[in-house]
């Protein structure tokens, strides 16, 4: 079976993480405080106590998954204890708290604890499910094929053109410069929409120049298939637009799958732009938690 | 205002030999950048998405405003704002734009001209490969997010509020800002409603830093809190090291001032007998399984110890001979709760519990029984049926003597009976005065209207009114009025002086549910107070599901009176010595 960090050595974290989750919520029912449970009885103090280092370990995993000469255990196996030991310290810290939230740096605390574990959720789910599908709708290509391909589409298309008129070649030219591969901000490549836009209307004054979306190059391919048979027109330029007609078809079909690999990717970092500053957060946030506890105490 | 593109490949034969197809726009502002919904879009990492605009100014000339940053180069300058003339060049990454003479269109006249030169031929590579498809390089990093949120949280959440702690001149202008972040931040919870007003002001009770509130700022506003044992006693040294906060718990939820676990009490009272040489009270854990009989105390006088002083004596339960009230009042709680009814001036009636018990304005305790307003309405003092004015008050013999001789006194005077006739057969005649009494004659009236005082007062006291209700005894060797003594009355009031009980909290039970004697009672010295066993039918155990779970200080309290204040400086320095 392969390994990976999710059944790493047999499950070894997760037991790890079951058992102590289990002590810990036995004796968190069990426990028949003179107060109503908080994080000031002696329960409460020995759940943050671990708690906290387990958070300090947590993060140690950023330090440890950059340090590619450290022999401190495997990389996998320290991902795979991060992951399990992760979701028992929010299990802890919840019954630290006693369930008492409020408007205070307390709160702040463990809400970021929550954020910080629910997006390393998502990573679990992205590292776990996504390099397949991305494996799939791929193919074989990697992105420069995507890229190469589609620049020999254009390439091709253009070179037809030439063949048929000069407002045919700026047409193809325009389509071809103003194609959207699905690149840019992270937003837009979470998003995925394909704002390609075509310039219909070229060289045909006094008719104005307009520019209209191009989305999986529909609107290049309904301008070609309007073109018909006129008087000036030969044979030989039917059959180039209709060869043009079929470069766009493909062109569609690879930038569409361009867009999806794209999007992918974006979806397996996005996590982490998350999972990383509210680690840094929350770290800050635990740090005062525990001063500010023992300075107003 | 109307623009031709002319686009065209740097070095291309179409550049070279003939003219290029244009574009014409009509547009207001013609748009340049990257982003494919730009009018002159040009692909390119120089190049913003949106990066520069071409506008008409009022006078007709041409206006170029760059969006970002970056600018816009024209003639190799970089420029934010610059107005555009014929032959001027501006350069967007590799691709340049030069600015021409316009030439007419048809009947159109075109506003401008910009003939774009692109660098590549379009055999040679798509523009397509030139876009890019990854991250845009952005400033907004994982580490900046990091560094952000990091100091954004220290700034918030410590180095703010520090200020408010650290700095008191500027304490009360950083909590009462709303929006600035103050040390209300570090507070756990909210405060008890009742210690609300001291609002957002931490360090009126967290004076030092990293020490736990001190019991002097609780004495600040609590300075009269009484102990729980008596000061002066050797027991106080328990309670030494006690902290208010022990059991006076804040920043909790659920806000309970007061802490009801009942192992603060049961950690000395469930083993007091090993505790103390001489426990005075039983063990208790628990009050429906680990609780001592209640025990009662009623009003008594001892009239060696303390003459005329009514003092709480303990009783004891289990001596039947001795468990009994001694108000000496003669009175039957089943003739009074006759259920045929009892005579009263307007007839028969049937009396309730509550038609003599009742609540006083809380509602929690009973109002003392007077003979004034709870007896008076049946039980008259009126002593002759010929006059509805004669009555004697009450409580008083002295009084009682008086009235007596002074209502003999006027009938005497103003009598016409055969008797008195003799002395006063003279009438007075208008503007005489009235005639004196000879001393002969007062001493006979004086007589008479002792006579008949005394002959009235032993028939109230020995035989039909104040006997019914009182104990009567003769003082031997006195005569006259001297010779009757009542013995006083006092009911107890509080039977158990260290439990609060709240009558109103079980006003949906009939009276009788719980003094359940009181119909069969034919004596005022039967004790008509429930037992444990009557209580435990409803309350269980603090931890009980099956009942109403009642921990210790439902009925008790820890701070008990008149034991000595619960002084902690006091404490300190007892404990020091």
């Amino acid at each position: 079976m392969h390994q990976s960090f999710i059944n790493f050595r047999h499950y070894r974290y997760g037991l790890i993480a079951g058992v102590a989750s289990l002590i810990t919520l036995v004796t968190y029912l069990l426990d028949r405080p003179r107060v109503p449970p908080n994080g000031g009885t002696w329960l409460g103090y020995t759940l943050g106590t671990i708690a906290a280092l387990l958070v300090i370990f947590l993060a140690l995993f950023g330090i440890r998954k950059r340090s590619f000469r450290s022999t401190i255990g495997t990389a996998i196996g320290w991902l795979s204890a991060h992951v399990y030991l992760g979701l028992a310290a929010l299990l802890i810290a919840t019954l630290h708290s006693g369930m008492h939230f409020g408007r205070n740096v307390h709160t702040v605390a463990y809400v970021l604890m929550c954020l910080v574990t629910l997006s390393g959720c998502w990573g679990v789910y992205a590292y776990v499910s996504f390099p397949g599908a991305m494996m799939q709708q791929r193919g074989n290509l990697r992105r420069s094929e995507f890229l190469r391909q589609i620049a020999e589409l254009d390439s091709s298309s253009l070179e037809l053109a030439e063949s048929i008129s000069p407002q045919m070649t700026q047409l193809l030219a325009e389509g071809a410069r103003r194609t959207d591969l699905g690149g840019g901000n992270l937003w837009k490549q979470l998003r995925s929409r394909d704002e390609s836009t075509l310039l219909l209307g070229i060289g045909s004054a006094p008719r104005r120049s307009s520019l209209v979306s191009n989305a999986n190059q529909r609107a290049l391919i309904r301008t070609l298939a309007e073109i018909r048979p006129g008087r000036s027109s030969s044979e030989v330029a039917l059959s180039s637009v209709q060869k043009l007609l079929e470069l766009a078809g493909s062109k569609a079909v690879l930038l569409q799958r361009l867009r999806r690999e794209t999007q992918f990717a974006a979806l397996l970092r996005i996590w982490l732009f998350l999972h990383v500053p509210l680690c840094c957060a929350l770290l800050a946030a635990l740090c005062i938690h525990v001063v500010t506890v023992f300075l107003y105490w | 205002m109307l623009i031709c593109l002319i686009r065209e490949i740097a070095g291309s034969a179409s550049a070279a030999h003939k003219q290029t197809p244009g574009t014409v726009f009509k547009t207001a502002e013609l748009t340049i950048g990257s982003a494919p919904d730009q009018y002159l879009q040009v692909p390119h990492k120089e190049v913003d998405p949106q990066h520069a605009v071409l506008r008409m100014t009022s006078d007709g000339r041409l206006l170029l405003t760059a969006l970002g940053p970056r600018g816009v180069v024209v003639n190799g300058h970089r420029e934010t704002r610059v107005v555009l003339y014929p032959n001027d060049t501006l350069q967007l990454g590799d691709t340049s734009v030069k600015v021409e003479v316009p030439n007419g269109f048809g009947n159109e006249q075109y506003t401008c001209l910009l003939r774009v030169s692109d660098p590549y031929a379009p055999d040679e590579t798509s523009p397509a490969a030139a876009a890019h498809t990854g991250m845009r390089r952005s400033r907004f990093t994982i580490s900046f997010w990091s560094w952000t949120l990091t100091l954004g949280v220290a700034v918030v959440f410590l180095l703010v509020p520090m200020g408010t702690f650290l700095a008191p001149s500027v304490r009360k202008l950083l909590r009462s800002t709303p929006l600035v972040p103050s040390d209300a931040l570090w507070s756990a919870g909210p405060l008890h409603a009742t210690h609300r007003f001291i609002g957002n002001d931490c360090t009126a009770c967290h004076v030092n830093a990293f020490e736990r509130v001190r019991n002097s700022e609780c004495e600040k506003c609590h300075d009269d809190v009484q102990h729980h044992v008596d000061v002066r006693s050797a027991d106080v040294a328990v309670f030494d090291r006690q902290r208010c906060a022990a059991c006076h718990f804040e920043h909790k939820e659920p806000a309970t001032l007061v802490l009801r676990d009942q192992r603060l009490c049961t950690d000395c009272h469930a083993r007091l007998d090993k505790l103390k040489s001489d426990p005075q009270i039983e063990n208790a854990a628990d009050f429906g399984s680990h609780h001592p009989e209640f025990r009662l105390a009623v009003l008594s006088r001892d009239e060696i110890v303390a003459p005329g002083q009514w003092q709480p004596q303990w009783l004891d339960s289990s001596n039947a001979a001795t468990f009994k009230e001694s108000s000496h009042l003669k009175f039957s709680h089943a003739q009074h709760l006759n259920p045929q009814g009892i005579k009263s001036p307007k007839g028969e009636r049937v009396l309730q519990c509550g038609d003599c018990h009742r609540p006083n304005s809380s509602g929690r305790e009973m109002m003392p029984i007077r003979m004034e307003t709870q007896c008076s309405g049946c039980h008259s003092l009126h002593f002759d049926e010929h006059d509805p004015t004669s009555g004697v008050p009450h409580g008083n013999l002295q009084a009682m003597f008086r009235v007596l001789r002074e209502h003999f006194s006027r009938q005497y005077l103003e009598s016409t009976g055969p008797t008195m006739r003799t002395q006063t057969d003279r009438l007075r005649r208008p503007g005489q005065e009235a005639r004196q009494m000879s001393i002969d004659e007062q001493r006979r009236a004086r007589d008479w209207a002792d006579t008949e005082s005394l002959k009235m007062a032993r028939e109230l006291l020995e035989k039909r009114v104040c006997v019914d209700c009182h104990d009567v005894t003769r003082v031997l060797g006195a005569s006259g009025f001297d010779q009757w003594q009542v013995t006083p009355v006092r009911l107890t009031q509080n039977w158990m002086p260290r439990v609060r009980f709240n009558h109103a909290a079980h006003i949906t039970k009939p009276c009788t549910s719980c003094h359940d004697t009181a119909e069969r009672s034919k004596r005022s010295s039967d004790i008509l107070m429930p037992r444990i066993a009557k209580c435990r039918e409803c309350h269980g155990d603090a931890n009980d599901t099956s009942k109403l779970s009642s921990d210790c200080v439902m009925c008790h309290r820890f701070h008990l009176p008149q034991r000595g204040r619960f002084d902690t400086a006091a404490l300190k320095a007892r404990a020091s010595q």
